[in-house]
């Protein structure tokens, strides 16, 4: 499961592979979320059989991946997730939320024109 | 570890009416040192003055003189990272901010060695026994806890006399009593140490409510809404 989020890092999706597969392991309506992995990373966009498959055969890869992300989340200054980092200022903590959106705005965050596509907000209704 | 007993009530909500003179009851334990304390207790004001709810300010021990080792043991990013934190919640909340002057214990910067609590300290806590006796500990620490953080003055120990004045008790009485009995005040503290463990969380602030607990500056939103799904009223201003 980790190492797979590595891979969809590694392939530019992270967010959607993250948005897909937590929610179908928390949102209480499937068990078993490992029969489910496969078919979630496809709803992700990425190939889910191929990507499991190079998982396996490469698990050093993905876990290098992993071990970087566990340093650059340490040199922001705090070690515990949930955890944003901008501009290498750590937001701790889904408690920090707020906090980290009103340092994006102090910083010229702006909206998009459009939602994006991979990620509606409807998905959050059916999967 | 068996469940605490109010997390189990949780999904049933009080239905008794809420006014004035039946306010619903939160327990606010406390500690003089920690800034998210501080940083908390201008809005649990606020709440008491907008909401028909009634606030038990009760103190405990800052956690560097209950467990000297306690900074030295946690990981090592802790510290600071609160440290900045604080100076940034308080820019977010619009609160003045300033780690006080002079610090209630002896910390060495480097090494977050604990080596001596001030003997102000002592006084400063069990103060607070005494107005949470006499029933003004909110009026005594609120005013406290800005002689010590707000940035408009140092040397908070000289203040405590006028912040149990000021609180509506007699000032000068109140240090003598607590000095003279420095056993029957400690014995209330160790009593809402007691107590706050019992919620199920013993880390400050922390507001308890039908035994459960509302941990941190950031669950004050929280503590709000399960109030109002247990009947909460506002108080009714009266216009002049």
């Amino acid at each position: 499961l980790t190492r797979l989020a590595a891979a969809a890092q590694d392939q530019d999706k992270g967010l959607e592979f993250l948005d897909k597969v937590m929610r179908m392991m928390w949102d209480g309506q499937n068990d078993n979320w490992p029969d489910f992995l496969i078919e979630y990373m496809d709803r992700a966009g990425m190939d889910g059989k191929s990507t499991d498959a190079d998982v396996k055969a490469n698990a050093d890869k993905y876990d290098a991946i992993l071990d970087k992300n566990g340093a650059d989340q340490q040199a922001t200054g705090h070690g515990g997730v949930p955890n944003m980092a901008l501009r290498g200022e750590p937001f701790f903590a889904e408690d920090r939320f707020d906090l980290f959106f009103d340092r994006l705005n102090q910083n010229g965050l702006t909206k998009r024109k459009e939602a994006i596509a991979q990620l509606p907000t409807s998905s959050w209704t059916s999967p | 570890m068996p469940v605490p007993k109010a997390w189990a009530d949780i999904n049933t909500p009080l239905t008794a009416l809420v006014t004035e003179e039946n306010p619903l009851v939160v327990d606010h334990f406390t500690s003089f040192r920690s800034p998210y304390c501080y940083l908390a207790m201008g809005r649990m004001a606020e709440l008491q003055n907008t909401y028909n709810v009634r606030i038990n300010i009760r103190v405990v021990f800052p956690i560097a003189v209950k467990n000297q080792q306690f900074f030295q043991d946690a990981p090592d990013y802790r510290y600071l990272h609160d440290f900045l934190d604080a100076i940034r919640l308080g820019q977010f909340h619009e609160i003045p901010y300033r780690f006080p002057v002079p610090d209630f214990v002896t910390q060495e910067p480097n090494t977050l060695v604990v080596s001596a609590i001030k003997p102000e300290t002592w006084t400063l806590v069990r103060c607070a026994a005494a107005a949470q006796e006499q029933g003004r500990a909110f009026q005594y620490v609120q005013r406290m806890m800005r002689y010590c953080w707000d940035g408009q003055t140092d040397n908070w120990m000289d203040y405590i006399g006028e912040a149990l004045t000021a609180a509506g008790m007699d000032g000068p009485a109140v240090i003598d009593e607590v000095m003279a009995n420095p056993d029957k005040y400690q014995a209330i503290i160790e009593q809402n140490e007691t107590d706050l463990h019992a919620s199920g969380y013993g880390g400050v602030p922390n507001n308890v409510f039908r035994g459960e607990p509302f941990w941190g500056q950031d669950r004050i939103d929280m503590l709000l809404w399960r109030l109002k799904w247990n009947g909460l009223t506002r108080k009714w201003p009266l216009v002049d």
